[in-house]
């Protein structure tokens, strides 16, 4: 290595022992070498002699502002007061999300699960909305809503159209608790046959967990439909009620047009039937008036079937006994319910956990940017301490 | 002077633990030298500044330090990025009003013009590794520790740096 290039490093003392002798040994030998170093050192002096003094201020500040100094100064450091401003909004972030979340996952009908009270009011205040709808739609055809249509005719060959009913087939799905399965069975039957309806089916059985329930299926006119469902849901209280209205006037209308149709063309093939004089013509008039025939039946029964849909609402009610507290419970086993409900416990917090997993992936985009800004800050604070 | 030899290690231990009457009695030791190390970087009009973050710096993190014995070049450590940071702040390079105009004496060997403006010819990082080592007295190791850099790198700085400053001086022209 050339010596030159380490005279620097030999006067001030930085290198190696044996580098050392190395150099002295080439001083020694080497004038040159030797008005170097001196020049070099002579320029440190130099140097230090040139450089200024400056005037030294600020002490007694750094002092005070170390015993001012409160650890860690969150409040008046930037960084923090940015990094703890983010942090907030990630977090508001996250719980907005959260809450957004539940209310969008709220139905009533998921509602009812925990409190069958609450649903049957939900229930209850949508009711009237739907009715209001139908009525206002059945005042705009004139006619009081009604579900039957007594008035209509099939064939009314009249001039001008007959104004047509609306038909609305009305069915009606209720679950009430009573005190008694068999009473209220019997009250319902009641209910059915005062309200000039029908029983179409019933049942009386026992659940699972030995409380007896009964099944009922009623038919009642609908003008009763209401009358019917208040009744039934006075005999206890109201768990579930769900109604539901199909519009089969249209259905209607084309049924009665093609028994209009059919029963105009049964009338022609009775005319040629009635002129025709070969056995062949007169049997294959026979048999395509026949088949018009069995047609009209046809139209005529999907006729009937529809206006008693419409004349009768269907009820489905089932009646179940409310478990009481005098009423002896089954023998529990302690261990086996809490193991289940650990294993339930567990389940929760791993549902809790994965769904603030994902969405704390779908927020990334937000609050990614954000915590890096903040780490970024923090690390710019760090970087000073070198 | 690879250890603290100012600055007790006991006063060191007492402000680690957070006692601020030792933290205030080492300000006062070494803040006359931080000063003047950031004054010749950034000049005293951000000193000041710059010299008291760089003591907050050091409250803030003096529980980090492992090494007592390094507390002056952890200090410096310090200190330089304040000044950086200062600098660049104020979009200022290393001034040379920091260098005295007195004439030199007749018959002197180095005309101390020509020396400072052999100094102000130098570039950033030269001129810091000389005043470094000339001025704050730090060894080879101590500036390669506070500027990041290895030791034989200032070593070649420094060298190359008084190879210039001679060859000004001396009128030569180049390096060697």
């Amino acid at each position: 290595m050339n010596i030159r290039e380490d005279l620097k490093a030999y006067l001030d003392g930085e290198l190696p022992p044996q580098r050392m002798e190395e150099v002295r040994a080439a001083l020694d030998a080497d004038p040159a070498l030797r008005e170097e170093l001196e020049f070099m050192r002579l320029m440190g002096f130099e140097i230090k002699r040139l450089a200024a003094e400056p005037q030294v201020t600020g002490v007694e500040g750094a002092v005070g502002r170390l015993r001012g100094f409160r650890w860690p100064s969150f409040a008046r450091d930037r960084r923090w007061v940015l990094a703890g401003g983010a942090l907030t909004v990630c977090v508001a972030v996250v719980v907005v999300s959260q809450f957004a979340g539940r209310l969008g996952n709220v139905s009533p009908e998921t509602a009812s699960i925990p409190n069958a009270e609450l649903a049957f009011k939900g229930m209850e205040a949508r009711r009237p909305l739907e009715l209001h709808e139908a009525e206002a739609m059945q005042m705009d055809k004139g006619r009081p809503m009604d579900g039957v249509a007594e008035s209509v005719v099939p064939g009314n060959a009249g001039g001008m159209p007959a104004p047509i009913p609306q038909m609305v087939i009305q069915t009606a799905d209720i679950n009430v608790t009573v005190p008694s399965a068999r009473d209220a069975l019997v009250a319902a039957r009641r209910i059915a046959t005062g309200l000039g309806g029908f029983v179409e089916n019933s049942s009386h059985s026992q659940q699972q967990q030995g409380l007896p329930y009964a099944h009922l299926g009623i038919r009642v006119p609908a003008k009763q439909f209401e009358t019917a469902l208040d009744q039934l849901g006075a005999l206890g209280e109201v768990v579930t009620l769900n109604t539901s209205g199909q519009d089969v006037t249209e259905q209607v209308v084309d049924v009665q047009a093609r028994i209009k149709t059919m029963k105009a063309e049964e009338e022609q093939y009775r005319l040629i039937l009635s002129r025709a004089n070969k056995i062949g013509e007169i049997l294959e008039v026979k048999s395509r008036l026949d088949q018009v025939r069995q047609e009209i039946e046809s139209l005529q029964a999907r006729y009937q079937y529809l206006s008693s849909q419409a004349s009768y609402s269907t009820i489905t009610a089932t009646f179940s006994e409310k478990q009481t507290l005098d009423k002896p419970e089954a023998p529990k086993d302690w261990a086996n319910d809490s193991w289940t409900n650990a294993v339930r416990s567990l389940t929760a917090v791993g549902r809790w956990l994965g769904e603030w997993a994902i969405r704390l992936f779908v927020f990334a985009p937000i609050w990614l940017p954000i915590l890096g800004f903040g780490w970024w800050l923090s690390r710019r604070g760090k970087s000073n301490v070198g | 002077m690879t250890e603290d030899q100012r600055g007790s290690p006991d006063r060191i231990a007492r402000a680690q633990r957070g006692n601020r009457e030792a933290l205030a009695e080492l300000v006062r030791e070494h803040y006359a030298e931080v000063f003047r190390f950031i004054a010749r970087r950034v000049g005293t009009d951000l000193a000041e500044d710059a010299a008291q973050e760089t003591f907050v710096t050091v409250q803030h993190h003096i529980k980090r330090l492992r090494e007592p014995a390094k507390f002056r070049t952890w200090l410096l450590s310090i200190a330089h990025n304040h000044a950086r940071n200062a600098a660049r702040r104020a979009k200022r390079e290393t001034p040379m009003d920091l260098w005295t105009a007195a004439p030199s004496p007749e018959g002197a060997t180095l005309d101390r013009e020509v020396l400072r403006a052999a100094l102000q010819a130098l570039s950033e990082e030269h001129r810091q590794v000389v005043v470094m080592h000339e001025l704050e007295g730090l060894r080879y190791s101590e500036i390669a520790e506070i500027l990041g850099i290895p030791e034989g790198t200032v070593k070649s700085r420094v060298h190359h740096a008084f190879v210039q400053m001679r060859a000004r001086l001396t009128g030569e022209g180049g390096n060697r």
